[in-house]
């Protein structure tokens, strides 16, 4: 089995996590569950994924960290997910307000960002306001500036690790423009900010979601992050890093719920036999398992052309942060059928885990973005990119370095990234694809892509996004996803488990994202026996395996610590 | 005429500033959208032009990087391009204005 080098350190995540459903593992959905039914932050797993070094992998390697590659970080976020989705917010809003740090902060702004970190302390990202969610530029707080620096007033609300949280990225207005803050919370005067009350949510129980209010809260001029009002810009280019880094906890919950159906289907017996025997059983687990993965190739590639194809990221992490928290859904709800009353119920298999990431999940389409939003951002994307007129469209990039798993995409250099808002002029997922031809199915995608780009150029936008530009983003959308199912599965067959390097996979990928179109597959229908990938799931499970394109291998004693070299292709291991 | 033309005759002349400022709007907008710049609108603001937050904000420094001028994004998505031309007219100082001028390096600040 080859594990490409992106992925040596989920591996190891993994076996320091321990077995889920053992209840004396390090890690266990038993206890995570009952922090949960208490609505109590899971600390002590919080405790075990610092001593085993995540903060690092939070920290790019200037600044002391291990962070370069962004594959290996959504692969981490996921371990942590499909452990508790709980885990993997709480260390993204560090992430998501260390990244304008790591792009734009000064030395000093990035040093205590760094050592905070490092010491298992957490970071929150301040952009929320009562009434100002999507629409940012409605932001009220506001920045002032003073003699000594700047006077914050407002009152930041839905902020995950808003209590906890030692530092805090801040976005305020400074003028008629809006600025970035980092503001580190222990040198603030304790008499002007207070902590919100916890917010009681549906889901993600053991988030720290709660809000600051400050009151003339005075800031030393030093708190500024990067250009002076130049915060909306600063967020804008960091969202996309974070968009694509969400899909991760999406991809993990849905991980979780399939192992726990799999695993369910096998053990349960009726009519005398196992749950696996049931056809309309097979076929929930074999639609789940088909989401999953088709998820998997978008949100790869998204991490991947972060650092490959950086200008068009803002229509890639877009179509990742829509589809995937969608088909990551739809795989925890089909996983959840399978399971039957067993879901409904808050305890019996893995302790009524599903249940929680059923619930977990639903937070995915909202966070960071919401799912409509991110089709208004591809509309408007879709307009250049489809414009008649070329402009400077610059090298093209080749399908095969975003999709070659084998080959590491290039290191990330937070100092070099700069403001990324130019419009996107090329999409070479969607383009530069030709085939297989799969019994009539390309023909119709490519029916599809030419249809697609001329009701886009005659879309009238004098009043705003037009309706119907969302209704085409989304079938842009899965059209993104048939092309990246294509590229991953052409240019990395060798390292897939033989059921799934068979052309019939990726024709019963493409089958699904027909429908979702309203186009039927043409006869014969989907070719992979659904058979053949659900003895796969079941087979992958029971191995202790989580299923997953690069299905890695199960933990095993010994790697707990080793977080492996990462220079290198691949390691056959 | 091209963006940067376009830009650099708006920062060379100190005639027709209306006109040369509103060749580089449409000269911008046209490279945004892929369009011709002749076939950019200049009576709509932006945002009723579907033009979304992330391309505002290029937008925004795209002229600061060209012009030297700090357009809010807030003000750049709702005023008619028309009135921005006539902003831009006014703010953008010309190599002339310039060499008169102390601590020309720095961007006018609509901002403030
Ligand atoms: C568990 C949790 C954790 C969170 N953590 C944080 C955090 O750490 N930091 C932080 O700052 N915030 C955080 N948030 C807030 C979250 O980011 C916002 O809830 C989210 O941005 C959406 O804002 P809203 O709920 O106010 O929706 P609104 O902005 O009120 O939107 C309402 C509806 O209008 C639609 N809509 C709005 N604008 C557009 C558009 N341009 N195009 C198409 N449709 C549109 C939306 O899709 C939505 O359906 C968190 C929220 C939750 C639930």
């Amino acid at each position: 089995m080859v594990t490409p080098a992106a992925y040596r350190s989920s591996v190891a995540l993994e076996a320091t996590l321990g077995n889920p459903f053992d209840p004396a593992a390090p890690v266990p959905y038993r206890s995570l569950i009952a922090r949960d039914e208490r609505e109590q932050r899971p600390d002590e797993a919080f405790e075990v994924a610092h001593q085993w070094g995540i903060s690092r992998h939070l920290t790019p390697t200037g600044e002391g960290g291990r962070l370069t590659c962004f594959e290996e970080l959504l692969s981490l976020l996921r371990v942590l997910a499909r452990r508790d989705p709980v885990l993997a917010v709480g260390h993204g809003a560090s992430l998501f307000a260390g990244l304008p740090v790591w792009m734009w902060g000064t030395a000093a702004q990035r040093a205590l960002v760094a050592e905070r970190l490092a010491a298992g302390e957490f970071g929150a990202i301040a952009i929320s306001e009562d009434r100002a969610g999507s629409d940012l530029l409605a932001t009220e707080t506001t920045a002032t500036p003073t003699r000594a620096g700047f006077r914050l007033d407002g009152e930041k609300r839905l902020i995950s690790n808003a209590t906890r949280g030692t530092f805090c990225t801040v976005l305020a207005r400074s003028g008629p423009c809006l600025g970035l803050f980092l503001l580190d919370k222990r040198a603030l005067p304790a008499d002007r900010f207070r902590h919100l009350p916890k917010v009681p949510t549906l889901g993600l129980r053991g988030n720290d979601l709660s809000g600051i209010a400050f009151d003339r809260c005075e800031i030393p001029v030093s708190a500024r992050l990067g250009g002076a009002g130049r915060g909306l810009e600063m967020l804008l280019t960091a969202s996309s890093y974070v968009r694509v880094l969400a899909c991760g906890i999406a991809l993990g919950a849905a991980d979780g719920a399939l192992r726990i159906a799999a695993d369910w289907a096998r053990e349960r017996r009726l009519y005398g036999q196992n749950l696996l025997a049931l056809p309309p059983v097979r076929e929930r687990l074999s639609a789940a398992c088909l989401d999953l993965l088709t998820a998997e190739c978008v949100a790869v590639s998204a991490a991947r052309a972060l650092t490959l194809g950086a200008d068009r990221s803002r229509l890639w992490s877009s179509v990742a942060k829509y589809m995937v928290p969608l088909l990551c859904e739809r795989t925890v709800r089909n996983a959840a059928r399978v399971l039957s009353a067993r879901f409904f119920l808050r305890e019996g298999p893995a302790s009524g885990m599903l249940q929680k990431f059923a619930r977990d999940s639903a937070v995915m389409g909202i966070l960071d973005g919401t799912s409509m939003v991110q089709l208004n951002l591809i509309a408007s994307a879709l307009r250049s990119v489809a414009a008649p007129h070329a402009q400077d469209r610059g090298p093209d990039l080749d399908p095969t370095s975003l999709f070659s798993l084998t080959t590491p995409a290039p290191p990330w250099r937070p100092r070099h990234t700069g403001l990324q808002l130019r419009p996107v002029a090329r999409d070479e997922i969607t383009q530069a694809w030709d085939g297989p031809r799969l019994a009539g199915r390309f023909a119709l995608f490519d029916a599809e892509r030419t249809g697609l780009t001329r009701r886009i150029q005659a879309l009238t936008w004098t009043h705003g996004t037009p309706r119907t530009a969302y209704a085409l983003a989304r079938r842009h959308c899965l059209l993104h996803t048939a092309a990246a199912c294509r590229h991953t599965w052409v240019h990395n067959r060798r390292l897939l488990d033989p059921e799934l390097a068979t052309p019939q996979w990726l024709a019963a990928c493409w089958d699904r994202l027909l429908a979702e179109l309203g186009l039927g597959p043409p006869e014969p229908a989907a070719g992979l026996p659904e058979d053949d990938l659900v003895d796969w799931l079941s087979r992958v499970c029971s191995e202790g395996r989580w299923p997953s394109l690069l299905s890695l291998p199960p933990p095993s004693k010994g790697q707990h610590h080793g977080q492996a070299n990462r220079r290198g292709g691949a390691a056959v291991q | 005429m091209d963006r940067p033309t376009a830009a650099a005759v708006l920062r060379s002349s100190d005639a027709d500033r209306h006109t040369h400022a509103a060749a580089y709007l449409r000269s911008l907008l046209a490279g945004c959208l892929g369009t011709a710049p002749d076939q950019v609108a200049l009576d709509q603001p932006l945002e009723a032009q579907g033009f979304d937050s992330v391309t505002i904000a290029g937008i925004s420094v795209i002229i600061e990087e060209d012009l030297g001028v700090r357009v809010p994004i807030a003000e750049l998505a709702a005023s008619g391009l028309g009135e921005l031309a006539r902003l831009l007219a006014a703010d953008v100082r010309t190599s002339e204005r310039e060499a008169g001028e102390v601590g020309a390096d720095a961007p006018v600040d609509r901002s403030r």
